[in-house]
């Protein structure tokens, strides 16, 4: 009867009470939103990369170099000759290495010119490997392997044929129409930048943007192993080592390397000093979500004591037949947490919402890989402080209904 | 009992008196030999909750809940919540010739007729000793009056409970055995 009175009160001030929960409503969506996207931003940008222990590119920023390495974000500015290449990675104490030509795309989606060794050694998680869903890595100079969402989204099989474009965008100018590339492989989600790339063949990069080398080709033998074709550069190469105690030792010997300038980084150390870049920005978005909530709060409150006045009557009536000043006390504390519940429900729903619509653009844009399931330990933690947040902030008319309610037989 | 006098003569102020609502700066109040000026605010509160029960001019009912709800409510201050609780309500509204259709209806949306009605189911539910009245019949026409204070004075006596009428209008006066001018009680009061 309680809370069928609280519920009935409300609904009987719903004009006015549907504002408020609104703005309620915005503010937890968009608190828990940025609480959601930050934590996932932060556990999508650690599992981007695993078990590599450099990262070598032309010499320029090292956020820029992880950046495109790892996240496929931005375009590099330089590249590394494929002698300096092939130099560094016959160092004793290397154990494998991945060479990445990064530059070209189909129809939005980045290609990484890469040899097997990708598919070999290439992990991300927790020391996870590639896998393929369908087919397998590629055999012959115009071949193409697919990330899982390229696959999904562009509706490619294996056996599929497909034109790749010369520089970034969906609607590039330049097509390489000359040849066309063959899908032979499809890659398993990982929930990496991967998912939304297109792996090829360095050879079949080096095609597309040599008419000679083309035309040189020869269409009934574009095996691999036998194509002699040898890239002049790369953009960059991910390297592992026999033994980790020997990194810094190689970082330096990179850096220091006298035949051109580059740069070597530790993917881990570099994420972090990312990560931490992005934490001032996340900080603010944080406080600025926690200022909506609490405006959102105020706003609710004085409603509550602007509806006070028109509630007298009503208090008093509650009064005359018989509720003590405690039960008007909780009545309204009973009601501004229904409201918030209803808030944070609303909320919640929008937010689901809004991430299965915003999933495909924040990892498109941004490279981050959002789920849409943010219900979660710090999420609950989160939805407790507001519900906390609402039960001390109703304190206030609550209170004004309990003096209100003393006196309100005596009038 | 019917207690008459013209508008604004204090009626009102004497049964806000009597339910405890108003405190008396000096004297005590009497009822059922409990004088409830010496009792604490919630005792108060308790007292009348448990025996008093009342029918204003407005008749106090929270216009957004349903007549049901709006009886329970007040059942549950009181504390007789008695199993038998739902079928007596209908039975009392039945009887007030209040039929079941506007049960559900919120009361603001009741005529002022049947409004009183759930006004006077609610009041007698309590099976109260005394019920208070403050001109309840005023919002009707001669015939629905002396229908309603026949209907109301044969379920007081099955309840035994008393009836402490204030009203301006004198043609209630048939109806009752006890009638008081207020003039003359305070005047007696002040000698």
């Amino acid at each position: 009867m309680f809370i069928r009175l609280a519920y009935k009160s409300l609904l009987n001030r719903k004009e006015s009470l549907i504002i408020s929960l609104i703005a309620l409503s915005v503010s937890i969506f968009v608190l828990l939103g940025v609480e959601h996207i930050r934590l996932q931003s932060k556990e999508s940008f650690a599992k981007a990369i695993s078990g590599t222990d450099l990262i070598v590119g032309a010499r320029s920023g090292p956020l820029n170099l992880l950046l495109y390495s790892v996240f496929h974000i931005g375009s590099p500015n330089n590249n590394l000759s494929w002698q300096s290449y092939q130099e560094i990675t016959q160092h004793p104490k290397v154990k494998w290495s991945i060479p990445l030509s990064i530059g070209d795309s189909h129809r939005g989606y980045r290609v990484i010119a890469s040899n097997q060794d990708y598919f070999k050694y290439f992990q991300y998680g927790q020391n996870q490997p590639l896998q393929f869903e369908q087919g397998h890595a590629y055999e012959t100079v115009l071949d193409v392997v697919l990330g899982a969402e390229v696959a999904q989204r562009l509706g490619y099989k294996v056996g599929d044929k497909l034109h790749i474009a010369h520089g970034i965008g969906s609607s590039s100018f330049h097509q390489h129409d000359d040849y066309s590339f063959t899908v032979r492989g499809i890659l398993k989600a990982t929930g990496t930048a991967v998912d939304k790339s297109l792996i090829s063949s360095l050879a079949g990069i080096e095609i597309i943007h040599d008419k000679q080398l083309a035309n040189s080709l020869d269409p009934s033998n574009l095996k691999l192993e036998n194509s002699n074709i040898t890239s002049h550069s790369i953009t960059a190469f991910m390297l592992g080592l026999e033994r980790k105690i020997d990194i810094f030792k190689l970082q330096r010997l990179i850096s220091n390397y006298p035949k051109e300038p580059l740069l070597a980084i530790l993917p881990g150390v570099t994420l972090k000093e990312l990560w931490h870049m992005m934490g001032s920005l996340e900080n603010i978005l944080r406080l600025v979500s926690a200022l909506v909530l609490i405006s959102a709060i105020l706003g609710l409150l004085a409603l509550q004591m602007a509806n006070a006045r028109e509630r007298k009557q009503e208090i008093k009536l509650l009064r005359v037949i018989g509720a003590s000043p405690i039960y008007i006390f909780s009545l309204v504390q009973l009601e501004t947490l229904l409201l918030t519940v209803a808030s944070m429900a609303f909320g919640a729903l929008m937010l689901f919402i809004a991430l299965n619509l915003g999933q495909n653009f924040l990892s498109g844009e941004y490279g981050i890989y959002i789920s849409a399931n943010f219900i979660g330990h710090e999420t609950i933690m989160l939805a407790a402080w507001i519900l906390l947040a609402a039960i001390l902030a109703a304190c206030l008319p609550a209170v004004q209904a309990y003096r209100h309610s003393l006196s309100a037989l005596k009038q | 009992m019917l207690i008459h006098g013209p508008s604004g003569c204090g009626k009102s102020t004497f049964l806000n008196l009597l339910s405890g609502m108003l405190t008396p700066q000096e004297g005590e109040i009497c009822i059922h030999g409990q004088d409830i000026v010496k009792l604490s605010s919630r005792q108060q509160d308790r007292f009348r909750a448990q025996h008093i029960a009342y029918i204003f001019q407005q008749f106090n009912l929270i216009p957004y809940l349903n007549a049901i709800e709006n009886i329970e409510l007040e059942s549950q201050f009181s504390g007789s919540n008695n199993p038998a609780g739902k079928t007596s309500t209908g039975e009392m509204l039945e009887r007030l010739n209040l039929p079941n259709p506007c049960w559900q209806q919120a009361v603001r949306e009741l005529s002022i007729g049947q409004q009183q009605r759930v006004a006077i189911a609610r009041a007698l539910l309590k099976k109260p000793k005394l019920l208070l009245a403050d001109e309840p019949s005023s919002a009707l026409d001669a015939k629905n009056r002396d229908d309603f204070m026949r209907t109301l004075k044969s379920l007081l006596t099955e309840l035994d409970c008393s009836l402490l009428m204030v009203s301006h209008d004198e043609a209630l006066q048939a109806h009752f055995e006890n009638i008081q001018a207020f003039e003359n009680i305070v005047q007696r009061g002040v000698e």
